[in-house]
């Protein structure tokens, strides 16, 4: 469908097309608060969303984040300790249960109305906390990702975490702009067909539905052009790296909600990896993009753990390509949109759609390491 | 200092209209690089005949980091998605895309090489006056020992280049001493500063010449050997360069071009040439050369000094011997509002 020789006029314009936004331009959404294995029984100082936050766990073991400072006199949270699941300021002793009210002030009998920090929605899943951004009720419940829950099992992986001063959307744009993976990432696929998904059923494979108006998905095939080891051994390389050597037919599912999305990729119609991904938006670019990569086991070990290995050079190596563009792109300008680009236009204009319906009371400004 | 912005954010630094430095040629080499200057991102590359190109650094497609790029075929083409442009910044290829969208260009800013220099245009699409010759770098070089110098200060290109026109601050500052003051005078016929080299496109041109009688220099110097009575210098130069000539009781005893790199806000780099006339004697001709130097050297560090220090917001309480620093601000503020007039009409870069 669409190839290299393009063979309609562009359509583009300026006008009206969503620019590169300046700032931390956050879709209220999940995002990736922090490890599990980091939060224990003492409260921790966060940064998310441009904020200082505190996390801690209550007497169940319920984590909770929210506003670092105590309303009394804007000491630390961070430096406090939990007391009969009470998180306890160090310096007067007020203590806050894990709704955020004030629950005892030493010596004062009638506690402030305004004594209270808002906690943030929060989810422990695949080891780490993900926190609601955007609104006191999470919009939709955190997409689910089979692969690191029920199916567990059928697959090995690694995790990944890179710090960019790219931005959130940028991040996430990124797989739906397909046409880059021909040109930063070399891959040679002809012929190539891209589509928007409407349908979820098209998604199953990467999990159960997500909330319709919070789903986005995309589909890319092609098939990898083949070079010899001897006549062009970079290509024989990269392609081998990309297929695992098991084909030439390759295919990419990319779903999800506008903090995260989830792939599946298919050789010859085989699913061979799959990566859920999530954010955290540290402040205005401060990012880091986590990642969950799987490989599905194939019935030979010594298979599967070469699998791993080609799975590791490709997304390692991809991902040393990206970041850099990622770390130097201007924002807050116009785009030149090109035909290639629609799918970006429309997942632009999504992703904008849930950046504005932030709550204004939630939504954060843009001055950064904002000391108290 | 400003804080630091993110990659896009352009700061406006009311230059004026002129030619800057913008790198030293062997610092530009096959591989594009960013560069800042004139407060904006721009990238700095070669073309297929090794011209330098100076454009603006993010691609008009998604605004990735052309400094990222590759020079293919003598085209800048962009990592991210391949976008070709040629010397002129016309994006000359698109993968994919038959028509290329007519917003897909950066306009480059003209550019000369010379001197070890790359220098770039300030002020619109288009050169007002070609870039000052200097002959005592290229046609008149080998009468001359030299060497190139880079300082980098926060103060404004204008508070660097008014420094010649003080000429009060050469007593005050450098203990210039002498029976009488210095005295300064402006220059209205280029004529008078022949010396200096060719005359410079006549509405860009200001000049000054400094003389001093009956100087008394340090002992440390008349211990070394050099005399000399009557010093002069005649300085002329474009809004945004000088060329700067030394006397010695009527000598030519050195030259000096001064450029500037305006980086950004707080941020501008002082370089050039100095260059010291030979007088066929070897011995002597080292000794001039290291005296001339160290002086050099002395006086930058008392110039830089107070650059670091000053402040750019107060306008200043002007006295009587101003008036030649007045004047150069006049000139100087003239170019600005040229170069604020061609930069609003050629839209944003």
């Amino acid at each position: 469908m669409h190839d290299k020789r393009g063979r309609e006029p562009t359509k583009y314009t300026t006008t009206g097309l969503p620019p590169n936004p300046s700032g931390l331009n956050l879709a209220a959404s999940w995002y990736v608060g922090l490890s599990s294995r980091k939060l224990h029984r003492k409260p921790r100082a966060l940064t998310l969303f441009g904020r200082p936050l505190v996390a801690w766990r209550d007497d169940i073991g319920r984590p909770v984040v929210m506003p670092r400072f105590c309303p009394h006199m804007g000491a630390s949270l961070a430096l406090g300790k939990v007391v009969d699941g009470l998180l306890t300021c160090p310096f007067h002793g007020w203590r806050f249960d894990a709704s955020g009210a004030c629950s005892a002030i030493p010596r004062v009998e009638r506690i402030p109305a305004t004594a209270h920090r808002t906690p943030y929605p929060t989810i422990e899943r695949y080891d780490h906390i993900w926190v609601w951004y955007g609104s006191a009720e999470p919009m939709f419940p955190l997409p689910d990702f089979p692969a690191m829950e029920g199916a567990r099992a059928e697959y090995v992986g690694f995790r990944f975490s890179d710090n960019t001063s790219g931005t959130v959307r940028q991040l996430l744009e990124n797989s739906i702009d397909y046409f880059h993976f021909l040109t930063l990432h070399g891959l040679d696929m002809d012929p190539l067909h891209f589509e928007l998904l409407h349908d979820q059923a098209k998604a199953r494979d990467n999990g159960r539905t997500i909330a319709d108006d919070a789903w986005f998905g995309v589909w890319l095939e092609g098939t990898l052009k083949t070079s010899r080891l001897l006549t062009n051994p970079t290509s024989w390389v990269r392609s081998a790296v990309t297929t695992f050597g098991a084909g030439t037919r390759l295919q990419l599912l990319v779903d999800g909600w506008p903090g995260g999305q989830r792939f599946t990729t298919y050789i010859d119609g085989q699913e061979i990896w799959k990566v859920l991904m999530g954010v955290t938006p540290i402040g205005p670019y401060r990012t880091t993009q986590q990642g969950w990569a799987l490989v599905k086991k194939t019935n030979k070990h010594w298979k599967t753990f070469l699998y791993l290995m080609l799975f590791y050079a490709q997304n390692r190596g991809g991902t040393m390509q990206d970041i850099p563009i990622y770390n130097t792109t201007a924002t807050g300008r116009d785009a030149a949109y090109v035909r290639y680009d629609s799918a970006l236009v429309k997942y632009r204009r999504y992703y904008q759609s849930w950046v504005d319906r932030v709550d204004p009371a939630f939504a954060c400004t843009d001055d950064a390491d904002a000391k108290p | 200092m400003i804080e630091r912005k993110r990659p896009g954010q352009s700061v406006d630094l009311g230059l004026a209209a002129g030619w800057y430095i913008a790198l030293p040629s062997p610092s530009l080499g096959v591989k594009p690089r960013a560069l800042d200057l004139f407060g904006r991102q721009l990238v700095g590359w070669r073309d297929g005949d090794g011209r330098a190109v100076i454009m603006p650094r993010y691609c008009p497609h998604l605004s990735a980091s052309l400094a990222l790029g590759k020079v293919i075929d003598g085209c800048l083409r962009c990592s991210f998605h391949h976008w070709c442009f040629d010397g002129t910044g016309a994006c000359v290829e698109i993968p994919g895309v038959k028509q290329i969208p007519k917003s897909a260009h950066q306009k480059p800013y003209p550019v000369v090489e010379r001197y070890g220099f790359v220098w770039a245009w300030y002020g619109g699409a288009e050169a007002l006056f070609p870039l000052p010759d200097f002959p005592a770098l290229e046609s008149d070089r080998d009468d001359y020992l030299g060497y190139a110098f880079a300082n980098t200060t926060p103060a404004s290109p204008r508070r660097v280049l008014e420094n010649a026109f003080d000429y009060y601050h050469f007593m005050t500052l450098h203990g210039v001493r002498s029976e009488e003051s210095l005295r300064l005078t402006m220059l209205t016929d280029q004529a008078d500063a022949a010396e200096n080299g060719p005359p410079i496109a006549a509405e860009a041109w200001i000049g000054a010449l400094l003389e001093s009688r009956n100087l008394r220099l340090p002992k440390a110097l008349t211990a070394l050997g050099v005399k000399g009575k009557q010093f002069s210098l005649l300085v002329d130069g474009w809004p945004g360069g000088q060329r700067l000539t030394f006397y010695l009781d009527g000598e030519v005893l050195a030259k000096e071009l001064l450029g500037i790199t305006p980086v950004t806000c707080g941020h501008t780099i002082l370089q050039g040439w100095s260059l010291v006339r030979r007088s066929g004697r070897v011995l002597r001709d080292v000794s001039t050369y290291l005296i001339y130097r160290g002086q050099h050297w002395i006086g930058t560090r008392e110039d830089l000094a107070i650059y670091r220090h000053a402040t750019e917001r107060r306008s200043g309480v002007p006295v009587r011997y101003d008036q030649s620093v007045l004047r150069f601000r006049q000139h100087y503020q003239k170019w600005v509002e040229r170069a604020e007039s061609v930069e609003r009409r050629g839209a944003v870069r």
